[in-house]
């Protein structure tokens, strides 16, 4: 039955959206990371780092030192070093543009609860009002100027900086805020110019 | 994992893409309605007409509506039915219309694609599943739905009006919230019945009384005499003048106890009557006046008409 075999790619889309997420543990905040390169860059948002230092929990439970590279709080973005013995995994980046309706995924640590997967829809792409003031894990934050990615998904506290997916595995974004109830993901492209700047 | 993967045989993909184009290509029936207090979404369900949720629309005048294509017109309502919650506009621009099925039966389970249109957000969707589907109802203000359908669906703002799309690609209803914050849809039957009314007529029917009336008890030696099958009648407390009531007699202290074969307990018990079809119908009422039982015949008026 195709349900099954939809059944079997939800798993490795989640195997595989597991490998690229870390757990990032600051003093009195936490959050969700992903892994950018194999060089040991962690991506997530400027609002889930309050330090110049984090741990960084990998996969497989192991404690690994961060040291905060770079933030832009206008984006509301943060690069982390890490040093882990073994090779970081490589994501796939969506080049292609989303369509309304296409099912997506979230991947991250949800009220702490790690590794959790959500899915939802491509709510829209024309969002134009970023005047919004966004709130996640008690914060606020403007992206001003910037095109964000709107979905229809549950996320929760804990989600930020968390990977949003599409059906291939292929990082879309990383989710960074609800705004009446919508999930409000910061676009790869962004992260990818953040990345370079920080070079 | 990943784009190198096979993609042209995994099923998730390929679902993923259905609901995309699905999206597309209804987005381009689907159109923002823009009031002073109020935003919602609306399906261009006959040429020239555009379908809505009434509950959403607090003004007649000074409404406009965002096309597919960006341009923003003025329209014209030309009638609402809070009954059914089905509104209906004039819109002077052709658009393509959308694909209705009005005899689609959902399943429970069925995938639920919602498609709206906001002057903000653009084109946008939500998918969730049917969760309910019973039969027909009646809602608190008496209006027929065929349906009875609820969805495990994200509703946003803007989103009341949006067409309710299934796996097929058809729109079978708009969306619509009901009690609770639960997500309702209206189906395209009831839509179909209310804006052929309101082509035809200018208005929606709805049977017309004249009548206020209040649930009681009956006493229990009434209820002997009378040898009544319910221990409740409604009390009328209001007739309007030149009204079907009061036409037919009826005085301020009947009490209701049966129209035609129907055991008459609460007002909804009367909202039967009340369909659009039976407007010029004569009915028997019979009541309590003064400790007898007696008999009136009614002739249901026309809500529309009424002074």
């Amino acid at each position: 039955m195709i349900i099954n075999q939809v059944e079997a790619e939800l798993i490795k889309i989640s195997q595989h959206l597991i490998g690229l997420t870390v757990e990032i543990i600051n003093h009195r905040s936490g959050g969700s990371g992903m892994i950018w390169s194999t060089d040991g860059i962690v991506v997530t948002n400027a609002h889930v780092v309050r330090g110049s230092e984090v741990k960084v929990k990998l996969e497989d439970n192991t404690l690994v030192k961060g040291l905060v590279i770079a933030r832009d709080e206008r984006r509301d973005l943060a690069a982390i070093q890490t040093k882990a013995d073994k090779l970081f995994p490589s994501p796939v980046i969506r080049e292609t543009p989303l369509r309304p309706g296409e099912i997506v995924f979230a991947m991250g640590s949800p009220w702490g609860y790690r590794g959790s997967l959500t899915t939802g829809v491509i709510h829209t792409t024309h969002w134009q009002d970023s005047s919004h003031k966004l709130g996640l894990n008690g914060q606020n934050c403007q992206t001003n100027n910037y095109p964000l990615i709107v979905a229809d998904l549950s996320l929760a506290p804990g989600n930020s900086g968390g990977i949003l997916a599409d059906t291939q595995g292929r990082v879309i974004g990383i989710n960074t805020a609800i705004v009446n109830g919508l999930a409000i993901a910061i676009p790869s492209q962004q992260i990818q110019d953040f990345v370079q700047q920080v070079r | 994992m990943s784009s190198t993967s096979n993609i042209n045989n995994n099923p998730l993909i390929a679902v993923s893409e259905n609901i995309a184009n699905i999206v597309e290509t209804i987005g381009k029936s689907v159109v923002a309605i823009q009031g002073r207090r109020f935003s919602c979404s609306g399906i261009a369900w006959q040429s020239g007409i555009i379908v809505t949720s009434a509950e959403n629309i607090r003004q007649e005048k000074g409404i406009t509506i965002t096309l597919p294509d960006g341009e923003t017109t003025p329209v014209t309502l030309l009638g609402s039915d809070r009954s059914t919650d089905v509104a209906v506009f004039k819109l002077e621009t052709e658009l393509p219309l959308a694909p209705i099925d009005s005899n689609y039966e959902l399943k429970v389970g069925n995938l639920a694609i919602a498609v709206g249109r906001d002057t903000e957000r653009g084109l946008f969707a939500s998918q969730g599943i049917v969760s309910t589907v019973g039969n027909a109802w009646r809602s608190t203000l008496g209006g027929y739905i065929d349906r009875f359908i609820r969805l495990d669906l994200n509703f946003y703002s803007g989103s009341a009006g949006s067409a309710l799309v299934n796996a097929q690609g058809q729109v079978v209803g708009f969306n619509t919230t009901g009690p609770r914050r639960s997500v309702l849809t209206i189906p395209a039957a009831t839509v179909n019945r209310v804006v052929q009314q309101l082509l035809e007529r200018g208005h929606i029917r709805r049977g017309y009384l004249g009548l206020a009336m209040q649930p009681v008890y009956l006493p229990d030696s009434l209820v002997a005499e009378f040898s009544l099958t319910t221990k409740q009648g409604l009390m009328v407390v209001n007739v309007e003048p030149q009204s079907p009531a009061a036409d037919a007699g009826m005085l301020l202290g009947d009490i209701l106890t049966k129209i035609e074969a129907t055991p008459i307990e609460k007002l909804r018990d009367i909202q039967a009557f009340l369909e659009p079809q039976n407007v010029g119908k004569a009915i028997a009422i019979s009541l309590i006046r003064g400790g007898k039982l007696q008999e009136v015949s009614l002739t249901i008026g026309d809500s529309g008409s009424r002074q």
